[in-house]
Order: C-alpha cells, then structure tokens, then sequence
C-alpha cells in the first residue's frame, strides 16, 4: 500500500478504549480518502438509524492520499458525519496541518464513537493513541485550549479543538486545527463535544511510501508546481485573499446583499473586498502547511471600537456573512466577528446567515423586540450582532436560543411567513455565490450531498469559465443564466468535487491541473492505477454514497431545492428578474445521474457503482421512502 | 465609433486603471474589442490572464454592458455604449 497507511484509528468513547482497524488496498481505491473514505466507514463502522448527536453516532476524520506529498493544497482533511444542524450526511474540510500529522502517526482515520461520561481529549502518537482528562479545559474557547494544550504536551502537537458553541450544543459547532483553520460547515464540532471530546492532538513522524517517488517527483517539479504557481486563479488569491474580486462580483450580482434581496450594493466593496483589506487591515498571509499559495489574510485593527491583536483573518464567505449580508460595510467589525465566532467556534456563514434571516423577521414585524429581551437586529447594526455572538454560542437568552438553531429551524420554530426569508437548501444556509447570477450554481447547491454548498462540485468555476475539462465534455463557454449545459456540469463536477474532498485537495490549486494530470498524480503518489474513466467512477460512487445516507436519513427529492428567498427575483443589479429554472436542471439532472424522477437512485445505478449494500438499505427502505 | 471600458476589481488592480476609451471600427463585435484591448494594453498583465504568445485573454475573460448583459464574442458593439470587462475569478 501506498502513500495511505491502511491502518484506522477506532476510540470508543464510552468505554475509554482504542482499536486499530487495517482496510484493504481497494477501499482507497474506490473511496480515494478523505470524505469518501469517511461516508464508507460510516457506512461500515457506523450505526445508520443514530441520531447525531446519540452516543452511537459516529464522527470520522480522515486525511487524503497526497497528505505527505508537500504538493500546495493537500494538507486538508476531512470531518464527516451525519449533521446535527441537517440531519443528513454531514462533511466538512479543514485546511491547515493536522492531516499530514494524523498520517504522520500511522492512520488515514479516526472514527469516534460512543460519549466520554467526563470531558476528555485525545492525543494520538505515532501508532498509539490516549484519552486524558479534558475538565480544565472544559468552557474554554479554541484559542485557550490550544494554547493550553500546546502548553502542555509541546508546540510540534497538531491541535483540534472545539469551542463553547460545540459544548452547549449549538448545531453549527466547527472544530478549528492550530487557531487558523476550520470545519466550519454543518456541525462537525457540535458531534465532538457530544461525545464529550474537547480536543484532539497529535504527533507522529512516521512517513508513508510513495508509488513511483522519482515519476512523481518528476511530475510535480516539472508540471503540476508550475502549473499552480502560474495559475492566474491562485496568483490572485495569493495577492489579495479569496475575497480579491469582490467588486467585481458584486457588479455581476453574485454577492448575497441584505439576506439576498438586493442585486447589488456597489458601496460595500470599497471597504469589504480583498483589495481594500490589503490597503486597511491585513497584516500578512498564512498557507495551510506545504501550499505556497497563502490565501488566507491575517489581520490587526489598531484603532477605534473594533481594535484587535493580530490574528487570522476574515475570509470571502465571512465577510459576504457579517457584510454585505447584513448590510455591515466595517471591515474591523467583520474580522471581529469572524474572530468572536473562530474562539467561541461557530460557523461564520450559518451563525451570519441566520442573523440576516433575523433581520428581515424583524423588518416584517415577525420576530418584535418585546418578545426578545428588547432586542432588534436591524440592517447595518453590527455591534448588536457582535454583542450577540457569544450569547448564541451560549444559547443564554430568547433570541440567542432561537438563532442558536440555524435559520431552517428556526423559522419553523417561529412561522410566521418567516420561511420566506430562507437561503438554505437541505438545512445548510447557502454559501455566498448567487443563483441568479449563474444558475447552475442553484443546481449544484440544490444536489449538494451535504445541503447547500459550492465546494462539493466545482459548478461556480465552471460557469465562470475559470475551469474546462475537455477530456470529459467540458470545454464550452456557458451562459450565465441559462439551463443549457447547468446538468452536464453539475453532475461532473460532482464527480470532480467528490474526488477533491476525497483527495483532501484544495481547489485553488487543484483546479490548475488537467484530468490526465490528476490521474498521474494519484497513480505515481498511491498506486490506484487509475485511468480517467475509474477515477470520475471513483467520484460518483462517493457522490452516490454520500446522497444515499441523506436519503437514508429522511432526504427526499423534494429537497433538491433553494430556499424561498433565492427562489424570488431582484429587483435591481445585473441580476434584475432572473430566477434559475430548477425544474428543467433538475429533470436533466436526474436522467443523467441515473436517479428516477423522485430523486432517488434506481437499483441499476448503485449496482453500476458497487453500492449494493446500500441499496438493500433503500429498498428496505423505510427511511426516506 | 466609440465605446469606454471599464476595469473593475483585480481586473483593474492588474492593468493599473480603471478604465480606458477605444475607438473601433462599425461594426465590431465583442471579441473583436477583447483583442485589440489585450494587443494594445494587456502586456502589464500576469501571463495567466493574458496569453501574449497566443494573443488571447483567459477563457473566462467576457465583457457586459454596464447594468446589461454579458455579451458573447459575436455580438455587435453600439457607439457610445460603456462595457465591463468581466474577469469572474472569486474565492469562496
């Protein structure tokens, strides 16, 4: 075996005990790692009818082949389980440097399951690993229980950490690695500290074998780097941050503006985008271990109410959160919110999302001030929101509680008409490119195995004309708000995102490299003997697998669908009128993938994909049926 | 006739204005302005975004009319009209 380790890290929290777990050469093969390695241990480890936050639940993290390669991008890893904010499958990727330390000890996994009946941590070594007593850090933030457990067992430990919202059980818990990275999406965090799992730690200095060392070497010195390092898409987020072509953006209309009810709000770029945080705040830039693309801005505001000591720094989606969402044109105040919210560990885009579906209920007179403690969020008031962040990561108070849910189920809780205002799909608050602007998006968040999300395919950049995969029928200009060409893409850029977050591949630099070129890299770094058309299989059986437990868990084809407010035309910006056409995506969609028209796989399709057991489960089928 | 260009974002950052004012000939399309901008202008920018050798801007390079859509290559340009060069690339 190759460059994986074949070897799982299984805790049982209950019981205080740890078992290794060997796989078999061909698991990698058809689940690549990462998040297809983590939906089939899942599958296998897991027990299917637990509730996310049960004991019996199962949290995996799981690192991807190219971890120790040094190639830019691919030391993410991934979290998955089934999500406490969703209730479908729940997968979420962390940048930073814990993925290649977790190698680095000897296991691809770790599957966690069962709950501590004290708060514990674990620390993982090479080979071994130990659950230790984890009260004293129980109530601190992520930064205190890093800095404590850095304190304690040395600087060279990886940390994972959760934060206050995790342990009181907010539902868009994340998880952060070293203070600079995060699981952010769909409640990873929420699912450790059930279990009673502060922290995890870990380091290791063992090194995987590589399949062909001098081909591979050969490919990324002589091709794959200066592929990524000439990419004009990483240069620019090199220069200026992944928020780099805000005002751009907001002129096409693809920034969500006043909870998505504005096409465009030209004022907010020249104080939000990446361009005027590197004239204003940014300090530096910091790259997840190995890339050289350093995306990622860190930050100080020296003056005024929103001062702050330097620390990582706002990324595009948080600033389009606690921005131009909210109407908020403070950079300052973004960055401390996305710092209140990185400490207390939440989500930026839920916990934003949710705060702009509240001020539209407050707009509409549903939600008063007199039923929430005098409270009223209103657009363009940041410091009340800043006040409010850690009394949601609490749940101490009415509102605090009621945003504490996510915007889906919170808007059930309170009616109203208040669904109206929602942007989710599948419970998962949708991430800050608009369907409006270029439609196939909203059939990409729509079929997103985890809800609402871009990075499970890579549909933006393809509308964008950022990528072109020739090799798999990929190569044409799309129109923005057009249905022709949206199923095709979608479903193989599913394909493609699935093998990313598989791979624990960052897309900046991923997205540089052509098919063949992905397919070389797999083989000279793992072994898998891929050809184009086993490695896009590869792809869609993670796909399928990973909608197939949504489905288990309750997901229907009617929830293929954008919440309302996305579904309501603009009245202003580039995107005045335009609503995507979900029903004719949708249909061709379907035929593609092989679903039948309620979206649910036919028999024919998961046997195509070696997902016969699933299939039983289905037909059994009583959940989701 | 005359059309005026405007350079916003990156896209701005990296040709170091914010815009520029071409005079093409009746008749002209959309490409045909895209090229005469990238041959006239476009030596300051990184390679990836214009390719000097090939005389052709990356693939995502568009332009729109300002407030209006975006425009594909064959369309014909009007006199006196403002257009965007649309350059898409966003992080996320």
């Amino acid at each position: 075996m190759y460059a994986n380790t074949g070897r799982v890290l299984k805790v049982d929290l209950t019981a205080g005990t740890t078992e290794t777990i060997e796989l078999e050469e061909e698991t990698y093969r058809r689940y690549i790692g990462g998040g297809g390695l983590a939906a089939k241990l899942l599958l296998d480890l897991g027990d299917i009818e637990a509730g996310p936050l049960d004991p019996e639940a199962v949290l995996i993290f799981a690192t991807g082949p190219m971890a120790m390669t040094g190639m830019h991008g691919t030391s993410r890893f991934s979290a998955g389980a089934r999500s406490p904010l969703t209730g479908i499958w729940g997968q979420s990727s962390c940048g930073g440097n814990f993925g290649p330390e977790l190698k680095r000890c000897g296991f691809d996994a770790v599957v966690l399951q069962g709950r501590a009946a004290q708060p514990v941590y674990l620390m993982i070594t090479e080979w071994t690993a130990a659950l230790l007593p984890a009260w004293r850090m129980w109530g601190m933030d992520t930064f205190e229980t890093t800095g404590f457990l850095k304190k304690r067992h040395g600087r060279r430990y990886k940390v994972l950490a959760i934060g206050p919202a995790s342990e009181n059980g907010v539902p868009f818990g994340s998880i952060t690695n070293d203070c600079a990275h995060h699981f952010g999406r769909a409640g990873m965090g929420t699912v450790m500290g059930s279990k009673n799992l502060k922290a995890i730690v870990a380091s290791g200095g063992g090194r995987p074998e590589l399949a062909d060392p001098e081909g591979f070497r050969e490919l990324w010195d002589g091709t794959l780097r200066p592929r990524i390092e000439e990419s004009i898409f990483c240069r620019t987020v090199q220069a200026f941050g992944t928020a780099a072509n805000m005002e751009m953006k907001m002129m096409e209309g693809d920034v969500p503006t006043r909870n998505w009810s504005r096409g465009t709000w030209m004022e907010a770029p020249r104080t939000l985008s990446g361009i005027a945080m590197s004239d204003t705040i940014r300090t530096g830039t910091r790259g997840c271990r190995g890339c050289a693309v350093k995306c990622k801005p860190v930050v100080r505001v020296d003056e005024g109410r929103y001062r702050m000591p330097e620390t990582p720094g706002p990324e595009y989606e948080t600033i389009a959160a606690f921005g131009t969402m909210l109407m908020n044109p403070s950079l300052e105040a973004v960055a401390v919110a996305n710092d209140l919210c990185n400490r207390l560990g939440m989500d930026t885009m839920t916990c934003g999302s949710t705060i702009a579906w509240a001020m539209d209920c407050y707009e509409a007179g549903i939600l008063r001030p007199e039923d929430y403690e005098g409270v009223k969020l209103e657009w363009g008031g940041i410091d009340e929101v800043l006040e409010l962040l850690p009394r949601i990561a609490a749940r101490e108070g009415k509102l605090a509680r009621l945003l504490a849910m996510g915007s889906r189920a919170a808007a059930a809780e309170v009616g109203g008409g208040s669904e109206r205002f929602l942007t989710d799909s599948k419970g998962l608050e949708a991430p800050m490119h608009d369907p409006r602007c270029n439609w196939g998006d909203g059939l990409a968040y729509a079929v997103s195995v985890r809800g609402a999300c871009h990075v499970s395919n890579l549909m933006f950049l393809l509308e964008w004309g950022a990528v072109e995969y020739p090799e798999l029928g990929l190569d044409m200009i799309l129109k923005e708000q057009s249905t022709e060409h949206k199923a095709l893409g979608t479903a193989v850029t599913s394909d493609l995102g699935a093998i990313f977050n598989s791979a624990c591949w960052c897309e900046f630099p991923a997205t540089a490299l052509t098919i063949p070129q992905l397919v070389e890299a797999f083989n000279t770094v793992a072994g898998y003997g891929y050809d184009i058309e086993t490695m896009m299989e590869a792809g869609a059986r993670i796909w399928h697998l990973q909608r197939c437990l949504g489905f288990l868990w309750g997901a229907t084809g009617e929830d293929d669908r954008l919440g309302e407010r996305i579904m309501t035309p603009t009245g202003d910006g580039m995107i005045a009128g335009s609503v995507p056409d979900m029903g004719t995506m949708l249909r061709e969609f379907y035929e593609l993938r092989g679903l039948r028209p309620d979206g649910r796989p036919t028999a024919e399709t998961l046997e195509r994909f070696g997902l016969k057991s699933v299939a039983g489960l289905m037909l059994d089928g009583a959940r989701g049926s | 006739m005359t059309v005026t260009t405007l350079f916003t974002g990156v896209f701005g950052v990296y040709m170091g204005e914010r815009g520029a004012v071409f005079e093409v000939a009746d008749g002209s399309t959309a490409g045909d302005l895209l090229n005469h901008l990238g041959e006239e202008r476009c030596s300051r920018l990184p390679s990836g975004l214009w390719d000097a050798e090939n005389g052709r801007f990356h693939r995502s390079i568009r332009l729109a009319r300002c407030g209006g859509p975006v425009l594909a290559r064959s369309d014909t340009l009007r006199d006196g009209e403002e257009l965007l060069v649309i350059f898409p690339l966003a992080g996320g």
